[in-house]
């Protein structure tokens, strides 16, 4: 008995915060298909809130959870899921990597019993690595439901594993699979008990092997196994090493180089292997193997999900696809504008009565005005302005849980493809600039779904010019004063600008690099499975909104409550210390006054807009409290007090034009800059983007205000 | 034929790849579709960017790749016709040693 085990004797309850003393007794990793429900699992046994969606390349790092056996503590690995163990893409390396690092003394292979001709792939990869593995069979209900009935005994024996039959998402089955684990690892591997009808005079090879090739196959594996063992004798399990040097697996030819002898024999196999490399044949022969285990294991497997494929029939539909798509997001925005807005509102009472009353208690108090200033003013605006955004996000993140888990997104992908590969993306690239119309910063997390680097670069870089809710104030403002009866059409030209922007700069940068590398376009094309679709499960769509949600609140707390305070200061301090009313002595105005001249070619020369400019990095919504601010406008004007007061500085129509084009695409918000640093994993791409955005903004703006001038007064 | 000119509902064979990038060609072939292999082409627009059926699994695969597969129509019904005949023919039979879980 483990001298720790008493603590956790009556607590079977998966553990989350681990006694510091307490030892893992069994590392388990859990491997398997992208989409076959090992995160569900893993959340499950763990309580972690690890992300679930569907996307692939969720989990891109392996994950770390504790969970509790009867007292003896395991941890547990998430891998990236992957279709097989070769290593031509990085979830494949790192799964395989750390199956091959002894750190997994057990590992987990979660497998989608609703498709299991796909999934059993990767399981006899996995096995044919000889180490301890225990088959959770995911998705039972699903199964049942169907009306497929599956041998359990006679598949465990033919793999020569355990199979547990589990649902992650209905929470069953999870005891009997860690004890399964548990005992796995205590007790080693079963023996393979599935022998091939036909004497093929290898019945050895059937005992202590899942798959026995055929002799033409047989025969090249021992040559190569010969001169391997003869090279590196002390590698244990050398049949495998041996098939993957037939198969010419880069890593392994990397790492153990056969000798001349060797591979001569080699080369004479592969002029035996007819038309076909070894690989193939042995990828077609592991797939004609896993047919006869389903033959032998599955019945009444019949019902290749026939619904899915009529909703398909008309959600991907040549003609109506797109359409559907437009009205289901249209859908999405209306609840998230919409109904999020009016939450939006009652947020903005409450932080109103909150900084109100914050304001007098103060006061009372006896703090300083600048102490309430840099309180009322600085953090509960600002932190609070952000804030409110929170029913927006729930909304869209909500909707955007729903069709992920439902298997619409995936679709999505598809229905884009065309458009999205003419700018050298593939179809999924589409998502995260549809999410920019919200908010910019889901629009560069949503890139993390995205498959190649280059893609994800490439559309973060783009993904600020898709004009996001917080700019909104800011057309809604100027466009009220100088457009009166035009003032929608303006705000929705400004709409209109970002996205040409966009996708002309995905054009300009796609056309160029195409010049470079002529092979780019195969890398990046379409290859994704479609799940059937399901009912979306509450508790995965939970996990990925709160995650979301958290990342915001987060964010909130720090980085624009800094940023909040930054700008309270530079407003309120100057050379001569405290500035209370005129802002043009403070840094803020310095600044202001050092930037004008380079906005003076689209009209916007004075200081006053280029610190409200300044101030919309921390959040855009901030020009529009600033102008007020800096203007001395005070509480709700009309626009003719507004319309005086920048007839004061020359500012009119045309300027207001090329301000609003500035605001579109300059700089996007701290907050995004942030996210963009952190998802590209690089302050120097972060740092390019705001200098490319800039540069932009200001060729524009300029183009557009002189554009306007022809018509208009300045 | 090339797969991207696959038409909607017909049952196509994998011939090979043609200028398939290494990379790409493994990927395919670990998900099931090697030579020989027959896949449904489920949908298909002009561009060839297609949804085909493999081994009971759907994937989605963009033109570039479409274009790559040479293939050869199987004549008759398709899969998943076949797998329903099957099954009620199947249902006529007992299948007493089938055990769910």
């Amino acid at each position: 008995m483990n001298r720790f085990s008493r603590h956790f004797t009556y607590s079977e309850e998966p553990q989350r915060n681990v006694d510091e003393v307490m030892h893992p007794s069994i590392t388990v990793a859990f491997v398997g298909n992208p989409n076959c429900g090992k995160t569900t699992l893993f959340n499950a046994l763990t309580g972690a809130s690890l992300k679930t969606a569907n996307w692939p390349g969720v989990t891109v790092e392996g994950k770390e959870g504790f969970y509790n056996f009867d007292g003896h503590l395991m941890e547990l690995i998430d891998l990236p899921g992957t279709y097989s163990l070769t290593s031509y893409t990085m979830e494949e390396e790192v799964t395989r990597s750390l199956v091959f690092s002894n750190e997994a003394d057990v590992i987990v292979d979660v497998v989608d019993a609703s498709c299991l001709e796909r999934s059993l792939y990767l399981t006899l990869e996995l096995l044919a690595l000889k180490k301890p593995v225990v088959v959770a069979l995911n998705m039972m209900d699903i199964v049942e439901k169907r009306g497929i009935e599956i041998d359990l005994h006679r598949l465990s024996e033919t793999l020569g594993a355990p199979v547990i039959p589990i649902s992650a998402r209905k929470r069953q089955g999870l005891k009997p699979l860690m004890h399964a684990v548990y005992h796995h690892k205590m007790t080693g591997l079963d023996k393979v008990q599935h022998l091939h009808e036909t004497d093929d005079g290898m019945s050895y090879k059937h005992e202590e092997n899942v798959i026995v090739y055929s002799a033409e196959l047989e025969v090249a594996i021992d040559a190569v196994q010969e001169h391997f063992e003869a090279q590196y004798p002390d590698v244990a399990n050398p049949r495998w090493y041996a098939i993957k040097e037939l198969e010419g697996d880069k890593g392994i030819l990397h790492d153990f180089p056969l000798g001349q002898e060797a591979l001569s024999d080699m080369a004479q196999g592969a002029i035996l292997a007819e038309n076909a490399s070894f690989e193939q044949r042995f990828i077609m022969e592991r797939y004609n193997f896993i047919q006869e285990i389903i033959h032998e294991c599955v019945f009444n497997n019949h019902e290749v999900a026939l619904r899915t494929d009529s909703a398909d029939r008309i959600l991907t539909n040549s003609w109506f696809a797109i359409p559907i798509f437009l009205c289901i997001m249209g859908f999405v925005f209306f609840l998230t504008f919409f109904l999020g807005n009016t939450c939006k509102e009652w947020l903005e009472a409450g932080l109103d009565f909150l900084n109100a009353r914050v304001g007098e208690g103060l006061a009372i108090v006896g703090a300083s005005d600048w102490a309430i200033s840099l309180i009322c003013d600085g953090v509960i605006s600002g932190v609070g302005t952000v804030v409110t955004f929170l029913p927006n996000i729930c909304i869209l993140f909500f909707a955007l849980a729903f069709l992920e888990d439902s298997g619409y997104m995936s679709r999505v992908a598809y229905v884009m493809d065309t458009i999205m590969s003419k700018l050298g993306l593939s179809g999924r690239a589409f998502i995260p600039m549809i999410l920019g119309f919200g908010c910019t910063v889901p629009a560069v997390l949503a890139t993390r779904t995205l498959e190649s680097k280059r893609d994800k670069l490439r559309v973060m870089l783009v993904c600020s010019f898709m004009s996001c809710s917080a700019r909104l104030p800011v057309y809604i403002l100027l466009a009220g004063i100088f457009f009166a009866n035009y003032a929608a059409l303006v705000a929705f030209g400004m709409y209109f600008l970002g996205i040409i922007t966009a996708l002309l700069t995905l054009l300009i940068i796609h056309a160029t690099d195409a010049k470079r590398s002529g092979q780019g376009e195969v890398d990046a094309s379409l290859l994704i499975a479609l799940p059937d679709y399901k009912m979306p499960d509450a508790h995965s769509i939970w996990m990925y909104m709160w995650d979301k949600v958290k990342d915001y609140l987060i964010r909130a707390g720090t980085v624009i409550f800094l940023a909040s305070i930054a700008i309270w200061v530079l407003l309120h301090t100057g050379p001569a210390g405290y500035v209370e009313e005129d802002f043009s002595s403070s840094f803020a105005g310095i600044i202001g006054h050092a930037l004008a001249p380079a906005l003076a070619p689209f009209g916007c020369g004075d200081w006053r807009l280029a610190v409200a400019l300044l101030a919309g990095v921390s959040a855009k919504e901030v020009i529009v409290s600033s102008l007020s601010v800096l203007f001395g406008i005070a509480g709700v004007a009309g626009p003719l007090t507004w319309h005086q007061a920048f007839a004061s500085i020359g500012f009119g129509p045309a300027s207001a034009l090329g301000f609003l084009t500035f605001c579109l695409l300059y700089v996007p918000c701290i907050a995004a800059i942030a996210v963009i640093a952190s998802e590209s994993k690089s302050s120097k791409f972060a740092v390019g983007t705001i200098i490319f955005n800039l540069v932009v903004a200001w060729v524009v703006a300029v183009l557009v205000y002189t554009i306007a001038r022809m018509y208009l007064a300045s | 034929m090339y797969l991207s000119d696959g038409i909607i509902g017909k049952t196509y064979k994998i011939l090979r790849f043609q200028n398939l990038p290494l990379t790409i060609e493994r990927r395919l072939e670990s998900l099931g579709m090697t030579p020989g292999t027959a896949l449904d082409v489920l949908n298909n627009k002009s561009h060839g960017t297609a949804i085909i059926r493999v081994r009971e699994s759907r994937y989605a695969v963009g033109s570039a790749i479409t274009s790559c597969v040479v293939v050869k129509e199987v004549p008759g019904p398709t899969i998943a016709q076949v797998v329903s005949n099957n099954a009620s023919s199947a249902k006529s039979q007992d299948r007493g040693e089938a055990h769910g879980e």
